[in-house]
């Protein structure tokens, strides 16, 4: 049997935030990593640990995002009945918050192989395990990220810009 | 060589060519000032990206407040099934105890699981040694002690036989309200403090009575002069039909009285969460621990004052003297035990003997 303790201790802080990186929510996150590792736990044996672990990871969140409508009809109901108990921290300043919002507007304005093969590169998955996780070809790993990075860079830069303009125009 | 491409240059970077391949690049990009600035580029990329990135742990927990409910949810289940798990093992060493040691009153083992279980509240009488005195009213078990078993109350004497498996009286009749009902019990149900013995002599299966209640019946036998088994039928397994349950009376009235009033908590019939409505009120006085607690609940409803300091050995030994064995019917799938104070190895008899007048009479009733 796999050693998911082992597995666990190893990877799951990577999976959580390429999880959290890629959901924008680190509950979902957590609760995609904790099956992901329990699905780990069924497997005998595995050959590409980390391959494997993001690439069963990914998948959930696909079969997750095919929920995700009803899932987020769902929440807005939640949220309001949860309101009161829902503690959000306060640390998070408006221009970390700003920031945080242009990134995540970046990242989804990516093509979803080549916005995950980033977030697995950042995670340090080598080019083997991203292509193994993605079934893409090793050859075109680098070309995908290199997309990536382009495109993230891009239109995070785009964002600032407008961001920088709409204030200059308050400020006028 | 050629210029190497974007795609490459990132592969580089990243520590992905080949050693060949990498000396190549760098022989190449060291002579070529296009493709300098293209891997300064590709840098730049490479950092820039991955700070936007870090941009994205900024995320307050919390967003999906849906979590929490199935957390507690399975808790719940895992609860449970610990619950039932322990319930399992219990009865399990109860009964591999019953195998070597019929009696099993001293098995150590067995005591453990008792001592586990059983209510504390009849330390008092124990310590009282007035049979039959001063226990009017018990109340009824307390919530956690129910588990399993309204513990005998016992009197100076020990031999324990009259054996009543369970509480039969009112429906979680208040303690205090009836002080002196016992002996009328007693004879009204015919579970009279006999002179019998445990392992006596096999007597003919008697019903004293049949108790249909919503998902289970009971079926009270009298095995033996003064010796009665309290045969369970459940619809679907719950955690009570696996717990013993049974109370053994020694002197009669003591025992009964006891019965009487513990009824409600002692009955297998009452769902593991109506505990809190099972168990009589608080008592005012503020209970040191658990234990105590409940001598203290004996105490206030004036049973007896005195035996709330009895240690809780002598309820171990003398609720050690109850044995229940569980089977499932294999034609209903009803889950059935049989509890009384007598030894697993007659239980186990008295359970061939009702499953054959079962078969011959062709329905669940006797």
């Amino acid at each position: 049997m796999t050693d998911v303790e082992r597995l666990f201790r190893t990877y799951h802080a990577q999976l959580v935030r390429y999880l959290t990186r890629r959901l924008g929510d680190r509950d979902w996150a957590e609760e995609v990593a904790q099956e992901t590792f329990i699905r780990a736990l069924r497997q005998t044996s595995i050959e590409n640990e980390r391959a494997w672990l993001f690439a069963v990871a990914t998948n959930l969140v696909r079969d997750e995002a095919r929920k995700d409508m009803r899932r987020r009809k769902h929440l807005a109901l939640l949220s309001e009945e949860y309101r009161d108990e829902v503690i959000e921290p306060q640390e998070t300043t408006l221009e970390r918050a700003q920031e945080a919002a242009m990134a995540r507007k970046a990242v989804d304005g990516l093509a979803e192989r080549d916005r995950l093969a980033l977030l697995m590169r950042e995670e340090g998955l080598d080019y083997n395990e991203i292509a193994e996780a993605l079934e893409l070809s090793p050859g075109s790993v680098g070309t995908t990220l290199s997309r990536a990075r382009r495109r993230l860079v891009e239109s995070y830069e785009a964002l600032q810009k407008s961001r920088e303009e709409r204030e200059k125009n308050a400020a006028s | 060589m050629q210029h190497p491409d974007e795609g490459i240059i990132h592969s580089w970077l990243d520590g992905a060519l080949s050693a060949e391949d990498a000396a190549q690049l760098e022989s190449h990009v060291a002579g070529c000032e296009r493709c300098r600035t293209a891997v300064a580029e590709a840098r730049g990329f490479v950092a820039a990206s991955s700070r936007i990135l870090t941009a994205l742990d900024d995320v307050p927990r919390g967003v999906v407040p849906a979590a929490a409910p199935r957390k507690g949810d399975l808790r719940v289940v895992w609860r449970a099934a610990a619950a039932m798990l322990i319930v399992a093992g219990g009865s399990f060493v109860v009964m591999r105890e019953g195998e070597d040691n019929p009696e099993m009153a001293s098995s150590p083992t067995a005591a453990v699981f008792r001592e586990a279980t059983a209510p504390a509240a009849s330390a008092d009488s124990a310590a009282d040694g007035a049979p039959g005195q001063g226990v009017d009213a018990r109340p009824a078990a307390p919530a956690r002690a129910r588990a399993d078993r309204p513990a005998p109350s016992v009197a100076g004497d020990q031999r324990a036989e009259n054996s009543v498996a369970q509480s039969y009286a009112a429906e979680a009749a208040p303690a205090a309200a009836q002080p002196s009902i016992g002996s009328d019990v007693v004879l009204k149900t015919g579970m009279v403090a006999g002179v019998g013995s445990t392992a006596g002599p096999v007597a003919p299966l008697k019903v004293v009575r049949i108790e249909p209640r919503i998902g289970e019946r009971r079926t009270i036998y009298e095995v033996a002069e003064g010796d009665t088994v309290t045969f369970t039928e459940t619809e679907s397994l719950r955690l009570e039909e696996v717990v013993v349950t049974s109370a053994t009376g020694v002197a009669g009235e003591a025992s009964t009285a006891q019965r009487q009033s513990g009824a409600r908590g002692a009955r297998s019939v009452a769902p593991i969460t109506d505990r809190a409505a099972a168990a009589p009120p608080p008592p005012p006085a503020p209970p040191v621990d658990s234990l105590r607690r409940r001598d203290t609940v004996v105490a206030n409803t004036g049973v007896m004052a005195k035996a709330a300091a009895a240690p809780i050995s002598a309820v171990t030994s003398l609720a050690a003297q109850t044995n229940t064995i569980n089977w499932t019917d294999a034609s209903t799938g009803k889950k059935l035990s049989l509890s009384g104070k007598v030894s697993v190895a007659r239980l186990q008899e008295i359970k061939l003997r009702i499953e054959k007048e079962r078969a011959a009479s062709g329905s669940r009733a006797p």
